[in-house]
């Protein structure tokens, strides 16, 4: 961690109305996220694993003003993005962006390629006229795709060729920061591969941050230098790879690790732990809301909800038991 | 989304041939362009002056000289259809286009935006609806008194609250795919997000519908001619030369039947239109 860190998440809220019931109808309050604090320092991957349904994803869109938080703060470089008015967020829209799981639908269909990845130059001001075509060339070059495909349409591509488009969109404005929301889940495993190794080349060429939100520990493994674990809207365990991983100190970290499959025919799967699928976060189990399927809990678990607290140096957990 | 294919054909000419392939789109496009260039071409290829009378040939049956024969006042009907296609086509392009074009703007804006603004616009839009469509424009034309602008005003406003709808619906569909927030997160405008990548992609089924409502709008037109809510007489227009004809119908049967084959035949094209561009655009539909 950087002294001064690029992203600031602090006590991050998110909370989502929904009314149902017939006839008199209820307002249940889903905490998406629910108080969720971390930082990214500068050309730092940083891993936000969990599973579906903890507001993993919620988080990077809550913190690209995609939509508004209801509590908290984001810095970025210092700017308050939460508050940022009409030219600010502009300004931090071209240090900060996103790229999205599913390539087919995060582009436009209509839309060819050059105007895919030339429109936000020509929105930013950073190309126009015949500045544009070298531009939005010189962005396909650095994903790995020819100049030839610059006329073509979307669908005229293979699943990790439209990622490579997504990400050279996300790069076109030179961010510093990039919210990859499971960028290679959609894709097949070679191509996972690829998509990867691009992202680290461009991680390291552009020194760019990432906020890597994945369920599949494997990957984040691979690719992040930092990992915060999410469970129904809060973070229960942050801590550097591979250490969390080779010595978890929350009980769903354990989880995760146990039900992640390593590639050794040696170890078997163990699944020592209560299956079943997490609570619904409209009615989250009171005190740590992992208490339900925790094979350790206590009274005092299902009671009190336990702080993040640093047990090692950079490793952080919440959990009463675990030291 | 198409099967990833990295050198496939490109979209426009696949839709264009499933278009092509069709043979009701193009027996649909024959008929609404014939009636079209009839239309346009009526003072060079109309036999007699529409409203030129001629009391030696009152209620003259199909002839050589009168090929669709004449009416009560010997006015030839050919010519009178043919000059009212320029009316009644008139205003049912025009009625639609304002209809599509109000329409498509408020419900995309609507549907992009949300909240208590799109809850009042589909509240607007519901009791809009509610009301039969002939009824309301009956209405409105009768509030307003006929004529050529306040009939085209009457039509476009029963189109609007149906195209809002549809708009609505597609902008909103939209929204929830994630190259909106792409487009977000770039920092483009809204307005720039709603007509330039919103709306290029609802604008397949904009048109599909529209082709639709342009035979219910030359209906209505017809419809409110009939019952002489239309352009005052003696300009001819197709539901006008029907009710004319209603007074003679055993008489004089031609004077009606005409007017209303040239209606069936529009309104048959834009239907065979309006399914063949949904087929056409549809990506589910057998190549």
């Amino acid at each position: 961690m950087t002294a001064t860190p690029l992203l600031d998440i602090r006590d991050l809220r998110k909370i989502y109305k929904t009314r149902r019931g017939w006839p008199i109808p209820k307002t249940a309050l889903v905490r998406a996220l629910d108080g969720v604090s971390f930082t990214v320092g500068r050309g730092e991957a940083l891993g936000v694993v969990g599973e579906s349904g903890c507001g993993k994803s919620t988080v990077a869109r809550v913190a690209l003003r995609l939509q508004e938080a209801d509590g908290g703060a984001v810095q970025f470089d210092g700017t308050d993005v939460l508050a940022a008015g009409k030219t600010d967020l502009r300004t931090l829209r071209r240090r900060m962006q996103m790229v999205f799981q599913d390539p087919a639908s995060s582009l436009d269909g209509r839309q060819r390629i050059i105007d895919a990845l030339g429109e936000p130059l020509r929105v930013h001001g950073i190309a126009s006229g015949a500045a544009v075509k070298p531009a939005v060339v010189r962005l396909l070059d650095e994903v790995g795709l020819p100049p030839s495909a610059v006329d073509r349409y979307p669908h005229e591509f293979s699943g990790g060729q439209r990622q490579r488009i997504g990400i050279a969109r996300a790069l076109a404005l030179g961010p510093d920061l990039i919210f990859a929301d499971e960028p290679v889940s959609a894709l097949d495993v070679s191509v996972q591969a690829q998509i990867l190794k691009l992202l680290e080349t461009l991680r390291r060429e552009r020194n760019l941050a990432f906020v890597f939100i994945s369920h599949d520990l494997g990957v984040v493994r691979y690719f992040c230098q930092r990992v915060v674990v999410m469970y129904l809207g809060r973070v229960v365990e942050t801590g550097p790879v591979p250490e969390i991983f080779v010595d978890p100190l929350h009980p769903y970290t354990r989880l995760l690790k146990l039900s992640s499959p390593e590639p050794d025919p040696a170890r078997a799967v163990a699944m020592a732990f209560q299956e079943g699928e997490p609570p619904s976060p409209v009615d989250p189990p009171s005190g740590c809301h992992f208490h339900p399927r925790c094979p350790i809990a206590v009274d005092r678990c299902r009671t009190e909800a336990p702080a993040l607290r640093e047990l090692r140096t950079g490793r952080h957990a919440a959990c009463h038991l675990a030291t | 989304m198409s099967a990833p294919a990295p050198t496939a054909a490109a979209p426009r000419s696949s839709a264009f041939g499933r278009a092509t392939r069709s043979g009701g789109l193009a027996l649909g496009v024959l008929i609404v362009v014939a009636s079209i260039a009839a239309a346009v071409a009526a003072p060079w290829i109309a036999p007699f002056d529409p409203n030129a009378q001629d009391v030696l040939l009152v209620l003259s049956p199909p002839d050589t000289v009168h090929p669709l024969g004449t009416d009560a006042f010997g006015r030839d009907v050919l010519s009178r259809i043919l000059w009212g296609a320029r009316i009644s086509l008139y205003v049912g392009f025009v009625a639609t286009l304002a209809g599509v074009v109000i329409g498509t703007v408020i419900g995309v804006v609507s549907g992009y935006y949300g909240g208590l603004v799109d809850r009042l616009v589909v509240a607007a839009t519901d009791v809009l609806l509610s009301f039969p469509q002939l009824i309301m424009g009956l209405l409105l034309v009768a509030v307003l008194g006929a004529s050529l602008t306040n009939l085209i005003i009457a039509i476009a406003v029963t189109a609007v609250p149906a195209f809002i709808r549809m708009a609505r619906g597609s902008t909103m569909a939209m929204r929830e795919r994630d190259f909106v927030d792409a487009c977000r997160a770039l920092g483009y405008s809204d307005m720039r997000i709603m007509f330039l990548h919103v709306l290029p992609n609802i604008l397949d089924e904009l048109v599909v519908m529209a082709s639709l409502w342009l035979a219910t709008a030359i209906r209505t037109e017809s419809t409110l001619a009939f019952i002489g809510l239309s352009v005052p007489p003696p300009t001819s227009t197709w539901g006008g030369i029907v009710r004319e004809g209603f007074d003679n119908l055993l008489d004089a049967p031609w004077m009606s039947i005409f007017p209303s084959l040239a209606i069936l035949a529009v309104m048959i094209g834009l239907n065979l239109i309006g399914d063949g561009l949904r087929d056409a655009t549809d990506p589910r539909s057998p190549q």
